[in-house]
C-alpha cells in the first residue's frame, strides 16, 4: 500500500465529530475530577457547573444513537428561532439554481478538482492538514530560534508546498519578516530570540 | 457627570488629533477585511488586536468599531462584484448585487450599498445616543446576580439563534466558559488546572483564544479550497451618483431595514448574519413587484446592506450595557474594552460615560466617511477580491502566531492559539457555534467573579437568582429560551 494510499483510508476513517466529543469528555471529566482536589471550595463552583455541561451533553452526543428516540430527538433538537418564511426560501433557492446555470462552467470546474484530488495543488495531503502542520511547525522553530527568524522560513515552505511563483514567495517572505520586526520594533517584545538558539538575540 | 458634559466631551475627544486618523485606519482596514472573503469583521479585529496594545483605550477601541462599521459595507464588494460575500451579514447582497453587476450596474450596486449602509449605520447609533438616557438606567438596576444570569442568558440565546442542535451550542459555550477556569481563582488564591507550570498562574489569554478561534480555524478552513477568484471577470461599471440617488429615493425601506437590522443586532448571537436575511424577505414581501428580487432589483441591495451596518448600534446595546457581545465582531470588540481595562456595564455608563459616548460619536463620524472612502476607493477596494487565498493565509498565520506571543510573551498564548484553531477548524466543519465558544471565553471572569460575589451576599444560597423581579424575570427567561424549543412543538400538537 502507497502512502498515498494509506493517507486517504486513515484521513476516510478519522470521524472529527468523535473526536471533538472526546475531547471535550476527556478534558471536563479530567477538569471535574481535578475540582476535589482544591482547597477552597467556593474555587470549584464555577468549574464544577460548567465541566457538567460539557460532560454530560458531549457524552449524550457521542452515545446519542443508543438513547431511546424521544431523547435522541431532544438531543438532535434544532434552536431555529430564525427560519426563513416558505416564500423566501423557495425565491432564494430559484436565485441560486438561476446564478448556478449562469456560472456552470466554472462551478463544474471547481467540482470535478474537488472530487478527484485531496489538494488543490496536487499534494498527497489534505490543504488542510499541510497548514496545520506548517502552522504548528512554525510555532515549534519560533520557539527553538525566535519567530523573528522563523517567519520567513515558515513562509517559504509554505510558498513551496502551495506551487507559489519563487517572486511571490520572496515578497511574502519579506513581508511577513517585516510584519514580525514591526512587532518587535514598536512592541518591544524579544520576537529575535529563542528558546534553545539565538538565546541573547540579535537585535 | 450629566450625559450631555459627557456627550460634548466625546466629541471634544473625537475631533482631536489623532483620533479621527484613527477612525479612517479602522474604517479602511475594515473594508479591505470585509472585502477579502474568508477574511471579514471578528478574524480582521483579533489579529489587530494586539497591535492596538500601545494606543490609548479610547483610540484603540474606536479603531476597533471604525473596523467594525468599515467591515460591515466592505463585506458587499465580492457580495457585488463576484457572487462571494465578505461577510456573512453580506449574503443576501449576491441576491440583486451580483446580477446588477453582471448588467454593468456594478458601481451603481456599489455606491448603493455605501449609501445605504451608511445612512442605517448613523440612523441606529444615532438612535442608540438617544436612548442610552434609558439605558443608563436599566444598567444602573443591575447587580452582580443579575450581570450572572444575564451572562448565562446571552449563552443561552445563542445556543438557540446559531444553527444546529441546541446541545452542540451549550455544549460550545459551557466548554468556552470552562476554558476561563485556568489559573489563579477570582476571590480566592486557589490555582486551578496550571499542572505547575507558571505560563499557566495568569490563565488562558482571551485574545489568544480569540485569535484562535477566529483567524487560525478559518485559515486552515480556507486552505482547504480553491485558491481564489483571481480569475473572475470584473466589470466596473455604472454611475456612482445614480445609486446615491436611488438609495435616497427610497427613504422608508433604509429606515425600516436599518431598524430591522438594529433590533436583530441587540438579539445575542443573531447579528448581521440573520438581519440582512429578514430585511431582505421583508423588503420583498412589501415590494409591488416581488418577482423583480433575485434579478438585479436594487430594493434588495439597499435592504441588504442597510440591515446589515443597522446590526452594529444594536449589537452594541448588550455589548457595552451588559457585556454580552451579539456576535463575533462585539466579542473582539468586548476582548478589546477588557484589555484596555474598560468594564462593560455601569463602569461605563458612570464614571466613564464620556469613553461609551466617543466610541458612538465616533461611529457616527465613521458613517459619513463610509460614503466618502467607498465611493472614492470603490475601484481600488475591487482589486482586493482578486487576492489569492494563498497569499493571504500565510500572511494571517503570522500575524496571529506573532500576535498570539506579543500579548505578553507567553508561549503559552501561541499554544493557545494553535490549540483552539485546531478545535475551532473541526467544530466550524461540524456545526458547534464558535460564537458561543468565544463568547464562553470572554464572559467566563465576568461570570464567575459574579456569580461568587452573589453567593457570598446570599450566604451560598442559589435563591438570590430568584427572589428579586429582575433576577426571576431573567431566570424565567433562560428557562423559557432553553425549554422553548422542546415545549412548544408538544404545546402545539396539544392544541391543534
Amino acid at each position: 500500500m502507497s502512502s498515498k494510499s494509506l493517507y486517504r483510508r486513515l484521513s476516510e476513517g478519522f470521524n472529527q465529530e468523535q473526536f471533538l466529543l472526546l475531547v471535550f469528555v476527556i478534558g471536563s471529566g479530567a477538569a471535574l475530577v481535578e475540582t476535589f482536589r482544591f482547597n477552597i471550595s467556593s474555587a470549584a463552583r464555577f468549574p464544577r457547573l460548567t465541566g457538567t455541561v460539557v460532560f454530560v451533553g458531549a457524552l449524550l452526543l457521542l452515545f446519542s444513537r443508543y438513547l431511546p428516540k424521544t431523547l435522541r430527538t431532544a438531543v438532535e433538537e434544532s434552536g431555529g428561532v430564525f427560519e426563513a418564511d416558505e416564500e423566501f426560501e423557495r425565491r432564494q433557492q430559484e436565485v441560486e439554481e438561476r446564478q448556478q446555470v449562469e456560472d456552470e462552467p466554472t462551478e463544474t470546474k471547481l467540482i470535478e478538482t474537488d472530487r478527484s484530488e485531496i489538494s488543490t495543488v496536487g499534494r498527497p495531503i489534505h490543504d488542510s492538514v499541510f497548514t496545520g502542520l506548517a502552522a504548528t511547525g512554525y510555532a515549534a522553530l519560533g520557539f527553538a530560534v525566535g519567530l523573528l527568524w522563523a517567519t520567513p522560513i515558515f513562509v517559504f515552505a509554505y510558498g513551496y508546498w502551495f506551487k507559489l511563483p519563487r517572486y511571490l514567495t520572496a515578497v511574502l517572505a519579506i513581508v511577513g519578516f517585516m510584519i514580525a520586526f514591526g512587532f518587535m520594533s514598536v512592541l518591544g517584545v524579544p520576537l529575535d530570540r529563542g528558546q534553545l538558539l539565538v538565546t541573547g538575540g540579535v537585535f | 457627570m450629566t450625559a450631555l458634559a459627557a456627550f460634548s466631551e466625546a466629541v471634544s475627544i473625537v475631533f482631536s488629533w489623532p483620533t479621527p486618523i484613527w477612525v479612517v485606519i479602522g474604517l479602511t482596514l475594515g473594508m479591505i477585511a470585509g472585502a477579502l472573503p474568508g477574511i471579514g469583521s471578528s478574524l480582521g479585529m483579533a489579529i489587530v488586536l494586539p497591535l492596538t496594545l500601545p494606543l490609548g483605550p479610547i483610540n484603540a477601541i474606536i479603531l476597533l468599531v471604525s473596523m467594525y462599521s468599515g467591515a460591515m459595507y466592505g463585506g458587499s464588494i465580492s457580495a457585488i462584484l463576484v457572487n462571494v460575500p465578505g461577510t456573512g451579514g453580506a449574503a443576501a447582497t449576491t441576491f440583486d448585487g451580483y446580477p446588477m453587476a453582471k448588467r454593468g450596474r456594478a458601481v451603481d450596486a456599489l455606491s448603493m450599498s455605501a449609501t445605504a449602509s451608511a445612512t442605517a449605520g448613523f440612523m441606529s447609533v444615532l438612535t442608540l445616543l438617544l436612548i442610552s438616557p434609558i439605558l443608563i438606567e436599566v444598567v444602573l438596576l443591575f447587580g452582580s446576580p443579575e450581570y450572572f444570569l444575564m451572562a448565562i442568558l446571552g449563552l443561552s440565546m445563542i445556543t438557540i439563534v446559531a444553527e444546529g442542535s441546541i446541545i452542540k451550542g451549550l455544549i460550545a459555550g459551557a466548554a468556552g466558559l470552562l476554558v476561563t477556569t485556568v489559573g489563579i481563582a477570582p476571590n480566592s488564591p486557589e490555582l486551578r488546572y496550571t499542572f505547575g507550570s507558571l505560563g499557566l498562574y495568569d490563565g488562558i489569554d482571551f485574545i489568544a483564544a480569540l485569535i484562535g478561534m477566529f483567524a487560525l480555524a478559518e485559515m486552515l478552513k480556507l486552505a482547504g479550497q480553491e485558491g481564489g477568484i483571481a480569475d473572475a471577470d470584473i466589470d466596473l461599471s455604472g454611475n456612482t451618483f445614480s445609486g446615491v440617488r436611488e438609495t435616497f429615493s427610497h427613504p422608508l425601506q433604509v429606515i425600516k431595514s436599518g431598524y430591522v437590522g438594529m433590533f436583530i443586532g441587540a438579539i445575542p448571537g443573531a447579528g448581521a448574519t440573520v438581519s440582512n436575511f429578514l430585511a431582505y424577505g421583508e423588503a420583498m414581501r412589501s415590494s409591488d413587484n416581488p418577482d423583480r428580487f433575485g434579478d438585479g432589483e436594487p430594493l434588495g441591495v439597499i435592504s441588504s446592506e442597510a440591515s446589515n451596518n443597522g446590526t452594529i448600534g444594536g449589537s452594541l446595546i448588550p455589548t457595552i450595557s451588559f457585556g454580552i457581545p451579539g456576535s463575533g465582531s462585539t466579542a473582539v470588540l468586548l476582548g478589546g474594552l477588557l484589555m484596555h481595562g474598560l468594564r462593560p456595564g455601569p463602569q461605563l455608563f458612570e464614571t466613564d460615560l464620556q469613553i461609551t459616548y466617543a466610541f458612538l460619536v465616533a461611529l457616527l463620524l465613521g458613517n459619513i466617511f463610509i460614503i466618502l472612502i467607498g465611493v472614492l476607493l470603490v475601484t481600488r477596494l475591487a482589486k482586493l477580491t482578486q487576492v489569492d487565498t494563498h497569499v493571504l493565509i500565510p500572511m494571517i498565520l503570522v500575524l496571529s502566531m506573532v500576535g498570539g506571543y506579543t500579548l505578553r510573551s507567553n508561549w503559552v498564548d501561541v499554544i493557545t492559539v494553535l490549540a483552539l484553531g485546531f478545535l475551532g477548524y473541526i467544530m466550524v466543519r461540524k456545526n458547534y457555534s464558535i460564537i458561543a465558544f468565544v463568547l464562553g471565553v470572554v464572559l467566563g471572569p465576568i461570570a464567575e467573579e459574579n456569580l461568587l460575589r452573589s453567593l457570598q451576599i446570599s450566604g451560598g444560597s442559589y435563591e438570590i437568582f430568584v427572589t428579586k423581579p429582575l433576577s426571576l424575570l431573567i431566570t424565567a427567561g433562560i428557562f423559557v429560551i432553553l425549554l422553548g424549543p422542546y415545549v412548544k412543538p408538544a404545546l402545539e400538537r396539544r392544541l391543534t
